[in-house]
């Protein structure tokens, strides 16, 4: 049994799995780089538990698969139907783990059962029972995929993320959210005002945005299930570019003290509001680390803006960044170990690059496709979502973060500013 | 100036006086109408040279008119006022000190970038440019009381276009004013 599991542990990772499950160990694989070897994964569409039950208006393996691949983590591999054939075809193609499951009507409402077998004894390595109204499916296959990466990588899935962004409707720029691939478009603000640069609260279940309601720009709270929207601060002067950090929920956001902009520190509550810059030049665009010790932002203190680091408290000020006249847009990623920000090419339009936050390892991830701008990490760190005009109207692309798999998220309409959740509760 | 304005009102209000007279009604026999207690017609008043209020009012929405027309220009990534700004300002400031008419209006100094780099530094940019030029029609006299600035950033460019033509239309600030009540 040992030898057979060393032997196999390189290319069977899932029999390895389904072994540890047996001895009822929690097994935790780290794999740090999306390049590192993808795990094979055999897939066989959700099916009937009685043959006269219509199909279901998703196929739940079909965004299973999509979440997975998306993921970095795994190669699907669809079969008809289970077999012994089924089994010879999975093991020949290194196929060790497979999922599949079945469902039932109940009125409305869909009964789910899905499973991940283990390939060569068929044993369940994990198995889960949904129930969901049938509109809400896409949400179960989801909440499927993430239990898989929880399960087999010992990592949280960003299956269930979502985006807020911003939208173009008509003359005025509205607040919205979707879904982590694109799917299920909400929109959040109506009013025949603008909206602009939201983020995510610590609660995952609030935004912030900037808002022209009260004909200047001012940062408004909005709760996504009462829809209340409140101001946030109130002030006479520009209030904009909201950041929170996941730690203590505090928020960094741009105010102007007479016509200049600075980066100031709020408790999410509204009280002990902080001004940490000083500078004579203009300051904007504040991130978080993700462990809230430090800030990231842009300043042209120097002239041109360009990136800097800071300690919470607004101490210990270090320039980030030197190549190039303009950096600006900084996203620090989940994961601690790099920053996305965009810089100015010669044609004038924006590129994304990565630099670790000693200012090494400097990486460009977008190049000759239009202007790109905004990156916003998903909360595993592993991918970005960000704005490019590529195709003619900016809207919303995502790509790994190492600059590959770039695809457009939401083909249609004028879409900007994205900022990726955090993990779902 | 004021004359011409003058001339134009009285212009206006005469031909107004003849649109508002009655039209010659056809001369048809009538029965004689049953005796209704009917309201007398206020007679309408003979139009006269119009008021001081009339008159501040009209030169308040010229001035407005004026103001509105004047932009500032500025450099890329830049918020320093060119020669060409300072001039429009002075003219600006001239027409917000320009009497009691010009002092019953209040402004509002809106800030725009072009749609080149990043949104939220492009906010942060116009708030600047927005402050500069409030500073310099505070240095002319306008009382900061009657200025305001608001930032638009690159979201509301003057015209569509991503030429360097564009852009520099796009890069500025304007004007929108009001008259105050009193």
């Amino acid at each position: 049994m040992q030898a057979i599991a060393s032997a196999f542990f390189f290319f069977g990772l899932f029999w390895f799995l389904a072994s540890s499950q047996v001895l009822g160990q929690d097994v935790e694989i780290r794999i740090d780089d999306p390049n590192d070897q993808k795990i094979n994964l055999g897939l066989i569409e959700w099916t009937p538990r009685r043959a006269q039950d219509p199909p279901l208006p998703i196929e739940i393996g079909k965004i299973l698969a999509a979440d997975l691949e998306f993921s970095g983590r795994a190669k699907i591999v669809e079969a008809l139907a289970w077999g012994p054939s089924t089994r010879e075809l999975f093991l020949s193609k290194e196929i060790y783990a497979f999922v599949q499951g079945e469902y039932i009507y109940d009125g409305q409402q869909a009964r789910v059962k899905s499973i991940l077998r283990d390939t060569e004894t068929g044993d369940t390595i994990l198995v889960r029972n949904y129930e969901a109204d049938k509109r809400r499916l896409r949400q179960l296959a989801h909440a499927f995929a993430d239990d898989i990466v929880q399960q087999l990588f010992g990592e949280k899935g960003v299956a269930q993320t979502k985006i807020v962004y911003i939208t173009r409707q008509g003359n005025h720029k509205q607040v919205a959210l979707i879904d982590y691939d694109g799917a299920n478009v909400q929109l959040v603000t109506q009013g025949s005002y603008m909206h602009l640069f939201p983020c995510w609260l610590r609660d995952n279940q609030s935004l912030m945005y900037t808002s022209y309601k009260g004909n200047r720009p001012q940062l408004y709270t909005y709760n996504i299930s009462n829809r209340s929207e409140q101001l946030f601060i109130e002030s006479k002067f520009l209030n904009t570019g909201c950041h929170f950090n996941p730690i203590d929920g505090e928020i960094t956001y741009t105010s102007s003290v007479k016509g200049n902009t600075e980066i100031f520190r709020v408790h999410e509550s509204g009280s002990q509001n902080e001004r940490l810059t000083f500078s004579r030049g203009l300051e904007s665009d504040a991130s978080w680390s993700p462990q809230g010790y430090e800030i990231v932002f842009t300043s042209n203190r120097s002239g041109a803006p360009q990136l800097y680091i800071m300690d919470r408290d607004g101490s210990n000020i270090r320039r980030l960044t030197y190549e190039g006249g303009y950096n600006a847009s900084p996203s620090w990623s989940p994961r601690g170990d790099k920053i996305a920000f965009c810089s100015m090419n010669e044609r004038r339009q924006m590129d994304i690059f990565t630099i670790s936050p000693n200012g090494t390892q400097l990486r460009r991830l977008t190049q000759s496709s239009g202007s790109n701008e905004s990156p916003s990490f998903s909360p595993d760190g592993r991918s970005l979502v960000f704005v490019s005009d590529r195709a003619g109207r900016k809207t919303l692309y995502r790509m790994r973060e190492d600059g590959s798999k770039q695809e457009v998220l939401l083909p249609k309409g004028e879409n900007v500013s994205p900022e990726w959740s955090h993990f779902s509760p | 100036m004021i004359r011409k304005i003058v001339l134009v009102l009285a212009a206006s209000l005469l031909w107004v006086g003849c649109a508002k007279k009655p039209k010659p009604e056809p001369v048809v026999e009538k029965a004689p109408a049953p005796v209704v207690s009917e309201p007398e017609p206020t007679p309408e008043p003979i139009p006269t040279g119009p008021s001081e209020a009339e008159l501040l009012a009209r030169r308040v929405q010229e001035l407005l008119n004026q103001l509105l027309g004047n932009k500032v220009y500025f450099d890329f990534d830049k918020s320093e006022i060119k020669p060409e700004g300072k001039e429009i300002l002075s003219q600006v400031g001239k027409i917000l000190m320009d009497g009691p008419a010009g002092q019953s209006i209040t402004v509002r100094i809106e800030g725009h970038t072009d749609e080149v780099g990043t949104d939220e530094y492009n906010m942060a940019l116009g708030e600047r440019r927005a402050q500069m030029v409030m500073q310099y029609l505070e240095g002319y006299g306008v009382p900061a009381s009657r200025l305001a600035i608001v930032s638009y950033g690159e979201e509301q460019p003057a015209v569509q276009g991503t030429d360097p033509d564009s852009q520099a239309q796009n890069r500025r600030a304007q004007f929108t004013a009001s008259a105050r009540a009193n």
